[in-house]
């Protein structure tokens, strides 16, 4: 698989070129994200289903027909501000999903009728979020490091629901005109023929649009003193969930991101069973299932916050929270082991290795760098950084970067009947 | 040189020759090998899978396979002697990055490696000595019994599995799908390492296992690997205990209610569907699909865009024998589970045959595709073959594309007549208080 990276004004367009492939994916991106206001978040969760609801010349059912009749899928998503269209199919179909995807993108009908449709459906999968522990505890952390302007932070279930029901067709309109004002991000994967038609179809689309510059996502960059326990009760749930973290200032292409990047996988490596956490406490101590950390949130522009996140039952979330705490003041204290900065040598390489065994994962973990800003040759750069990594320079970052940590616990759960304990181990932290 | 190396790879006999795989049997001990070749990538998986499940498990003892799952990443005799503390397969996803996991299902147990093809005489040396040398003691089991236990309440937490598990009580009177993988939370509570031991001794051994080599690598160097840290292996018992139970016939609807403090409310059918992989169950699934499958489908039309559910989930089990199927709907604010179980009816009753050739063709297309899809990786491939393997049908593997086609209209007609004959339905509301 060959990967290339070109760049304009108007677009950055990423290709793996995998010969003779039978399949074809495509990711496009555009940051929408203006103010975060609640407003601008109720539509973008609209605007996920809108984006399918028909176009000019295709009813709803009209597009669903043709897209499924293709054997293909579209799928659109808004994170952090970020609009994200991912197309897929086999590459006999492929230039026929694109036309598709252009018609969806040119011409959305966004009718009265599917407006209203769609806004009962996000009111109702609002309704379903509030029992979302894991991604409740997590929200609450990073509100409680940004102010509410950052994109990464999330309004209330009930300010949304609010928000959603007085949306306006004009504003949903008025928000796909943000798709010619900003700047896009591409990526596909397939044999040559299908990358060159992506790009030709992305070229199409892109054609006409004014990137304006003052326009652009604003970058925050405030940080708040947030409390270091942060609560709330969801009586239907068995285990606790938590998001512990703080922010990190830091994001790639920085120098000291690949070492604290680093000492984070030894830490609590995202899946399998290396980190420390995983090694000690789920499988010595057997408090939980799992638990993994990264450090995420971040943009091009935008540093991120660390997050760790996992589980307890009530009655050890306690002990699970201090055996926690235990080993990240551990890792700060002393550092990562000469055996631990070879075997994660080893560890990142392998996960390069393995992405070539599989072209899906392959041009999600390029989209991810295309995002980031970053040509082939940063990507090149950004794993040899990795591999003239020292073990004293992990550990120099976690000197400089972690151990200052002041750690906020975001927990999620059926809380209320043990809050004076998680209060008491939070204020023994 | 060992006995094993002598024998050579004339030990392996060619069984089958499929189009994308071949099979292997070992005349000694009956371990059966898969080659799917994907050369170029430098990766290969590697994925073993033994025949129990859930399914062999007995009264109070449920959840026991998938708690000697877990404890197949302890220590072996092996790794005691070289010190090996966190065993062989945990310390080498540590020190190498590979990837590696495992997972139950009611009738197999299947263990996966992902790694740069050079590990290969690591992996298998690792698989050959936990097929039935793990030490089974109460240092390693106690507190994985408590990752278990917090695993069990991860999944009780969700009011889907909470109702699932009620419903399987209460439609399966004699057959050991009665019960989820993980098993009641009484049960796990109660188990020992002689428990285990004994489940261990019965089940793991080279005639009830197939291990499959997906990747970068011949079927020459397939065979002789395989040889190498295989062909020794004895089976410990000459007849595997299997569960065989007939599942009477269904005399009438069954309903069951869990009551919790929350905010979600659920509707569940639950419905008895044909084994993996025989057309009947391809054309039981494809009926979900068309019911329930997309914002096309029937019941998303008539439920989801009428804003009386929020959302709608199915699932048609890949298990060997004839199972529950299910479909959740979740009622949204103020809709009573009637109201919901009406609209059901309503909407089947008003699937004309039109609409549902419409629809399956795009269901079978879209199926059609993201095989294609899913075998793109080896990983991709490991996970669908494990269904055939654990079904002992790994000829349907070929013919998928075949038998999902051979689904007609009038199947899918006929399919929502009977698995949804409400005198045949088990009914489930999960009622938040």
């Amino acid at each position: 698989m060959n990967t290339h990276i070109t760049s304009t004004a108007n677009i950055s367009s990423a290709a793996v070129v995998q010969a003779h492939s039978p399949i074809a994916k495509g990711f496009i991106s555009i940051d929408l994200h203006h103010d975060n206001s609640v407003a601008d978040q109720a539509l973008f969760e609209c605007y996920e289903d809108l984006l399918l609801s028909g176009t000019a010349t295709k009813t709803r059912a009209e597009f669903l027909h043709a897209v499924n009749t293709l054997g293909g899928n579209i799928s659109v998503s808004v994170r952090a501000g970020v609009l994200t269209i991912e197309v897929a199919s086999l590459a006999t179909v492929w230039t026929k999903m694109l036309i598709l995807v252009q018609e969806m993108l040119t011409e959305p009908a966004c009718t009265q009728s599917e407006l209203q449709r769609v806004k009962t459906l996000v009111i109702n999968e609002l309704h379903d979020a509030k029992e979302d522990a894991k991604t409740i505890a997590h929200h609450n952390l990073v509100t409680s490091l940004y102010p509410a302007s950052d994109r990464r932070c999330v309004a209330s279930i009930a300010d949304l629901q609010a928000s959603v029901s007085r949306i306006k067709r004009a504003e949903v309109l008025k928000l796909h005109q943000r798709l010619q004002q900003r700047r896009w991000t591409v990526s596909v994967v397939g044999s040559a023929a299908a990358c060159t038609q992506f790009s030709t179809t992305v070229l199409r689309l892109t054609a006409t649009n004014a990137v304006k510059l003052e326009q652009q996502p604003q970058v925050g960059t405030e940080t708040k003193r947030a409390q270091p326990l942060l609560l709330e009760h969801i009586p239907s749930r068995q285990n606790i969930e938590l998001s512990i973290g703080c922010a990190l200032p830091l994001k790639p292409g920085d120098a000291d991101y690949p070492a604290v990047v680093f000492a984070i996988a030894v830490l609590a490596k995202m899946g399998g069973f290396a980190g420390r956490l995983m090694s000690i406490v789920r499988e010595k101590e057997g408090l939980t299932y799992g638990i993994y950390g990264q450090l995420t949130g971040y943009n091009q522009t935008t540093n991120g916050y660390l997050r760790i996140m996992t589980f307890f039952s009530p009655d050890q979330v306690e002990q699970g929270i201090t055996s926690t705490c235990r080993e990240i003041k551990k890792l700060c204290a002393t550092g990562i082991t000469a055996k631990e900065f070879q075997s994660f040598t080893n560890i990142l390489e392998t996960s390069r290795v393995l992405q070539n065994d599989s072209p899906m994962t392959k041009v999600a973990v390029v989209h991810q760098f295309n995002l980031l800003g970053f040509s082939v040759e940063d990507i090149e750069a950004y794993h040899e950084s990795f591999k003239i990594l020292t073990r004293a320079r992990v550990n120099k970052a976690i000197a400089t970067y972690l151990a200052p940590m002041k750690l906020i616990v975001s927990a999620a759960g059926p809380v209320q009947p043990i809050t004076k304990q998680l209060q008491a181990v939070v204020k023994s932290m | 040189m060992s006995k094993s190396t002598k024998r050579g790879a004339s030990a392996f006999k060619l069984v089958c020759t499929y189009s994308e795989f071949k099979l292997y049997q070992h005349k000694h001990n009956g371990l059966t090998l898969l080659h799917y070749p994907k050369p170029g990538t430098g990766v290969i998986t590697s994925n073993i899978t033994y025949r129990v499940g859930s399914i062999d498990e007995r009264r109070g003892e449920s959840g026991l396979a998938h708690m000697l799952e877990h404890m197949l990443f302890k220590p072996t005799r092996q790794d005691i002697e070289r010190k090996i503390t966190a065993g062989a397969g945990m310390q080498f996803e540590r020190e190498t990055g590979a990837t590696l996991n495992a997972n139950t299902a009611y009738d197999r147990t299947t263990y996966y490696f992902s790694y740069p093809k050079h590990h290969l005489s690591t992996v298998l040396e690792i698989e050959a000595n936990r097929m039935q040398d793990v030490v089974l003691d109460d240092k390693q089991f106690l507190p994985e019994r408590g990752n278990v236990l917090s695993e069990f309440d991860m999944y009780n937490s969700d009011p889907y599995f909470a109702l699932e598990v009620a419903m399987r009580t209460v439609t399966f009177q004699s057959h050991a799908y009665d019960h989820e993988v993980i098993g009641f939370r009484e049960d796990i509570e109660d188990y020992t390492t002689a428990k285990l031991q004994r489940f261990y001794d019965m089940y793991y051994q080279p005639n009830n296992a197939t291990l499959m080599l997906i990747g970068d690598l011949t079927a020459t160097e397939a065979v002789a690997s395989t040889e190498l840290y295989f062909g020794q292996k004895e089976n410990r018992v000459n007849c595997i205990h299997r569960e065989s139970a007939r599942e009477p016939a269904i005399a009438g609807p069954r309903q069951v209610t869990i009551k919790r403090p929350g905010t979600t409310n659920l509707l569940a059918l639950g419905f008895m569907h044909a084994a993996f992989p025989s057309v009947s169950w391809h054309s039981a699934s494809l009926t979900l699909d068309v019911l329930a499958g997309s914002p096309e489908s029937v019941l998303h039309q008539a439920l989801v865009d009428t804003g009386l559910v929020s959302s709608l989930d199915h699932a048609v089990f890949g298990s060997a024998q004839p199972n529950m199927g299910m479909l959740f709907a979740r009622l949204a604010v103020n809709v009573t589970h009637a109201q919901v179980e009406q609209a059901i009816q309503t909407a089947l009753k008003a699937a004309d045959i039109h609409t549902i050739k419409r629809l399956l063709k795009k269901e079978q297309t879209k199926l059609l595709t993201s095989k294609t899809f899913a075998r793109s990786s080896s990983l991709g491939v490991a996970a669908e073959l494990t269904e055939y393997v654990a079904a002992d049908a790994l000829q349907a593997y070929s013919t998928f594309a075949d038998d999902v086609k051979a689904v007609t209209a009038k199947d899918i007609q006929q399919n929502i007549k009977q698995l949804f004959n409400p005198d045949t339905l088990t009914t489930g509301y999960y009622i938040s208080v």
